[in-house]
């Protein structure tokens, strides 16, 4: 109980300080780490290809950690759960490429096959790190911050804010869904594959109401709120 | 002040006339249409808007806010505050703290304002999700108060608010008021508003009536006989619900439940009662199961409720939530009446939604999605109906409506049914065993009468309980 409270203490300290940042220094640090997650693959070579994994690898270790005292624990988890399922589908098809020995780069040849498994975990290393970045820039900037850059500022906030809607939509649509007794509960932790069937199933079903409830529900007054906030923009000028 | 507004040379408002003088409160009433919220828009001058969407689906969803406004005489308030029925769609953003950075420009002493509708400082760092509709309501309140403006418009606001709400409401109208501003109020609760309001006009579904003030003021609810339970209720002695000792807290170490029990028969009618993010709403979705207790069970007819598959649960639990269309899936009247099995259900559909099969369900009223979520819900096996807020947003028709349906439903099956309220009228109406929620902690009482006699009740709720007495 007290190791919990210290935790959560220590969880809101790094979230207050980060979100405390101001919006060009949050900016440049995602750019900056977009740009190392992808930018460094311009730099890897078929002779040092672990060494580089390795780095990579322990890279979005650390910003998992972050994303772990920033985030929510559902967030994150939930995060990685789609992540995990994204790499299912991925490995199905990446592992025929690996054995049947085809080039999997145009820029150099890997005949090791340890090798060649090392470069078909980099693409969903390097997508975990982008989403973890992602989130974490997320969950310490808030649309509103953008209001600042006037027009232009109010244009991102709302799609920032859109983008914030739908995540919460789509956290009500499976509520909505797990009422009929088309999702799985809350929990439901063992993996079975009765659950991942119906998760399958019922996913077309869930982003098509969550798009809906969007575009009938929240765009046209999301739409009125920012009008009114541009008027209100102006008239502070 | 006279105006007129037309969309596509279709005349939805016309020659409404106002004189809007300055420091006096407008109170609006008549028949609830979409032309009426278009009213509101109007004197907020949040409507018409400029901006047309070259993508034709958008249009088509805004087209009614870009029409052709005619001011014939005089002039809207140079700036007005609104604040409509729908408590969410006040907010842009996702957090109290921003959405007031956005429209005040700072947080300085909003924590002192928020207390006055009986919300803590705490709100601020809130998610506007997680806060129940009154607290949202009340949050939007608060910020149009803090707006130093012209004009004040209020557009179905009272149905939300609790006792602490109303009071806070009225004080800051007499505030405004006295400061010289002009107040319209677009109310069916009449009665609530009469101790502020200097004039009263009719809205006939296109233009506006001065009438008397006092006019058809109802004198309040009947009280419905629901006599199914009446007479019922004391033969079954069958257990539907308990819950033993429950814990719940949404916060580490904040237990917003604590130690819960409570018991619910077969035929009674029983009243979950608190204020405005008591945890009403957290024990009905726990009882359904889209939360889990952090300690403690719940028993569904004896059996644990883990025990029951969600078709199961289903079956015997109709739950209905504070906001329905968070419970819609399907986009279409007809695709939930082809779900319906039971042909007495089936009939009721169709006598409170009469709409063809390709009707919209984004064109329901408040009322309708309501009436939908429940008979969408509801099943022959029914044993237990849940109602969170049901009163919450509906004007006095709507409630009647609501009521009449609930009552033909416990005549034809005998259910237990809890409602979870703020709202003490209910109490009048249904006279139900009463669960009283404060501070974590929850009262029961077997009747009204014990109710209003307990010293704890009479302290808590003061003038309020003589109302309703009246």
């Amino acid at each position: 109980m007290k190791s919990d409270l210290c935790s959560n203490r220590l969880h809101e300290a790094v979230s207050t300080y980060l979100r405390a940042l101001s919006l060009p220094v949050k900016i440049f640090l995602l750019l900056a780490l977009g740009a190392i997650l992808f930018g460094s693959n311009l730099l890897v070579s078929a002779q040092h290809l672990d060494i580089y994994f390795a780095c990579l690898v322990s890279s979005v270790a650390l910003l998992l950690v972050s994303g772990y005292w920033v985030l929510s624990k559902r967030v994150l988890k939930n995060m990685l759960f789609l992540w995990a399922i994204g790499v299912v589908i991925y490995l199905v098809f990446a592992s025929i490429k690996v054995y049947s020995g085809g080039a999997l780069s145009p820029y150099f040849t890997l005949t090791n096959v340890y090798d060649r498994w090392f470069y078909v975990w980099l693409f969903p290393v390097i997508l975990l790190g982008t989403f973890t970045v992602g989130l974490i820039f997320m969950a310490i900037t808030s649309p509103a911050e953008f209001l600042r850059w006037g027009d232009t500022g109010l244009k991102i906030a709302l799609l920032f804010r859109a983008f914030e809607q739908a995540i919460q939509v789509l956290q009500d649509t499976k509520t909505a869904l797990l009422m009929r007794g088309e999702w799985i509960e809350e929990g439901d932790e063992i993996i079975s594959l009765r659950k991942t069937w119906r998760i399958i199933k019922y996913s077309p079903l869930l982003i098509r109401v969550s798009v809906r409830n969007i575009i009938l529900f929240w765009f046209p007054w999301g739409w009125l709120c920012a009008i009114n906030l541009q008027k209100l923009m102006q008239r502070k000028k | 002040m006279i105006f007129s507004y037309t969309v596509n040379h279709r005349v939805l408002l016309r020659n409404i006339s106002l004189p809007l003088e300055k420091g006096r409160v407008y109170l609006i009433t008549g028949v609830e249409n979409a032309n009426l919220g278009l009213l509101g828009g109007i004197f907020a001058q949040l409507i018409p808007v400029r901006d047309y969407s070259k993508i034709f689906a958008i249009q088509a969803l805004i087209n009614n806010y870009t029409g052709e406004l005619e001011v014939t005489d005089g002039a809207l308030p140079k700036t007005a505050a609104y604040v409509g029925t729908v408590p969410e769609r006040h907010f842009l953003f996702a957090r109290v703290e921003e959405e007031v950075i956005a429209e005040l420009g700072d947080t300085k002493n909003f924590g002192e304002k928020l207390l006055a509708f009986g919300l803590s400082k705490n709100f601020l760092r809130r998610k506007i999700a997680t806060l129940s509709g009154g607290e949202k309501m009340k949050v939007a309140l608060t910020i149009a108060f803090a707006k130093q403006c012209e004009g004040y418009i209020f557009h179905g606001v009272i149905p939300w608010l609790d006792r602490a709400g109303r009071k806070a409401l009225l004080a800051h109208i007499a505030n405004v008021k006295a400061s010289g501003a002009s107040v319209i109020i677009i109310e069916h609760e009449i009665q609530p508003l009469l101790c502020v309001v200097d004039a009263r006009l009719f809205f006939d579904g296109t233009t506006l009536h001065a009438v008397n003030i006092r006019e058809d003021v109802e004198p309040g609810m009947p009280a419905l006989s629901l006599s199914y339970y009446t007479e019922q209720c004391q033969q079954y002695k069958k257990n539907v619900l308990e819950m033993r000792q429950v814990d719940f807290s949404y916060i580490q170490g904040s237990a917003l439940l604590c130690q819960i029990s409570l018991d619910l028969f077969l035929g009674r009618k029983y009243v979950l009662l608190g204020e405005n993010g008591a945890g009403k709403s957290t024990i009905a979705q726990m009882v359904f199961r889209v939360l889990q207790p952090q300690r403690g069970e719940i028993f569904l007819s004896a059996q644990p409720l883990q025990k029951y598959t969600r078709t199961e649960l289903n079956q015997r639990i109709c739950y209905l939530g504070q906001f329905p269309l968070q419970q819609i899936i399907l986009s279409t009247v007809g695709e939930y009446r082809k779900q319906l099995s039971d042909p007495i259900i089936a009939d009721w559909f169709d006598q409170y939604l009469a709409f063809p099969d390709e009707y919209p369900i984004s064109l329901l009223s408040f009322l309708q999605l309501k009436i939908l979520c429940l008979l969408s819900a509801l099943s022959r096996t029914t044993e237990l109906i849940i109602l969170d807020e049901p009163t919450w947003g509906l004007d006095r028709d709507g409630k009647n409506a609501l009521w009449q349906l609930l009552d033909a439903i416990a005549k034809r099956q005998g259910v237990a049914l809890l409602v979870i309220t703020h709202d003490l009228e209910l109490l009048k109406v249904l006279q139900p065993e009463i669960f009283w929620l404060n501070h974590g902690q929850i009262k029961y009482f077997s009747n009204v009468d014990q109710f209003k006699l307990c010293p704890d009740v009479t302290r808590y709720f003061g003038e309020e309980m003589k109302i309703y007495e009246e």
